[in-house]
């Protein structure tokens, strides 16, 4: 007898904004906020829909390291990344410099070689002077397709 | 002769009486005439009667043609033509029409009411709940442990204190595609060791 229409404002292509502790971007309507637990992030949103054994596999977080504040962005991604790939389980797939919003950005791809592989996209922002890195991470075979979701998200981050 | 005018003025008279009958029977004379007229000519007949009531007794034929049965079979006539017209020709009645059942409406009448605001409220309900704004505290939380500076550690065989390395060096070229969200090439050379 309800013959209301209810649907989830979340579906159909819609995005959500997230707008917290100075940043702000979009993301999928069908996502949701996560707790990241590494200390220097400052957001992190998943898909709920990839979680498994508890933990969601399709995430994406934002850091801002404090030690990289005025440093220069090139220095610390080649510090970052020096011994990075060196028996730590990681392998590098790509690197490059990539341009985001207009503004020059660094980025690198890596897989990890566990038994679920995951694959990781790591974007280096120089926002004001402050370096943001925005980590898209995905299952190994799920991460070309979540890319038009991190492009959403790398596209849309503003440092107010 | 005299018996001929008398037998003539007779029927004449009879006619005249007759036809004054009809037309006050159609509505044509009033009553004062119709009496009026009648008076005359019941007069009239009534002295030709008596000549022939004189006739009579003298011994005298009569032309012994009843002047009041005349009149009494044409007022029989009348009455029964109203009486048959009373009988046969009736107006129509009109049908009354019968209310319709009370009981049988008024449940429609509910059924329609009900499926109304069950529409309405189910409408109203929906529009409310999508104008909810999102609530991702209720969504089940989730835990993110990655990050882009992990805590590395190297992986060493220490225990059979052998070392292999092998040293492969690749060169690759990734161009990326142009596209509305990020563009940029890259060209990458790996060195992987291990």
């Amino acid at each position: 007898m309800i013959s209301g229409c209810v649907t989830d404002n979340k579906k159909n292509n819609e995005t959500q904004t997230y707008s917290q502790n100075n940043v702000s971007f979009n993301y999928p309507g069908e996502w949701a906020n996560a707790t990241p637990t590494a200390p220097n992030a400052i957001a992190a949103v998943a898909d709920p829909n990839s979680v498994q054994s508890g933990i969601p596999s399709t995430v994406v977080i934002i850091q801002k390291p404090n030690a990289t504040a005025g440093s220069n962005i090139s220095a610390v991604y080649a510090l970052n990344y020096a011994t990075f790939f060196n028996n730590t389980g990681y392998q590098q797939v790509s690197e490059g410099n990539i341009t985001v919003n207009g503004n020059d950005a660094l980025e690198n791809i890596y897989k990890s070689n566990s038994t679920n592989p995951k694959q990781y996209r790591a974007v280096w922002l120089n926002e004001n002077g402050t370096i943001y890195v925005i980590l898209c991470i995905a299952n190994e075979n799920d991460f070309k397709n979540e890319q038009d979701n991190f492009n959403l998200i790398i596209n849309s981050f503003k440092v107010h | 002769m005299e018996r001929i005018n008398i037998v003539s003025d007779k029927d004449r008279l009879l006619k005249s009486l007759k036809k004054l009958e009809t037309q006050f029977t159609e509505g044509k004379v009033s009553k004062r005439q119709y009496s009026r007229e009648k008076r005359v000519l019941e007069d009239k007949l009534s002295t030709i009667l008596a000549a022939d009531r004189i006739k009579k007794l003298q011994g005298k034929p009569v032309d012994d043609t009843p002047l009041e049965s005349e009149i009494q079979k044409e007022k029989e006539d009348t009455v029964e033509k109203e009486e048959l017209i009373k009988k046969y020709v009736t107006t129509p009645k009109a049908v009354p029409v019968e209310p319709k059942s009370s009981g049988m409406s008024k449940g429609k009448v509910a059924l329609i009411v009900f499926l109304l605001a069950a529409f309405f409220v189910g409408t109203g309900y929906g529009v409310y709940v999508m104008s909810m704004p999102s609530n991702n505290s209720s969504s089940v939380a989730m835990t993110v442990n990655d990050s882009a500076f992990p805590v590395i550690n190297n992986t060493t065989n220490t225990t059979t204190n052998k070392t292999i390395t092998t040293n492969k060096t690749k060169t690759t070229s990734t161009t990326k595609k142009n596209s509305s969200t990020t563009s940029g090439t890259s060209t990458k050379t790996t060195n992987s060791t291990g």
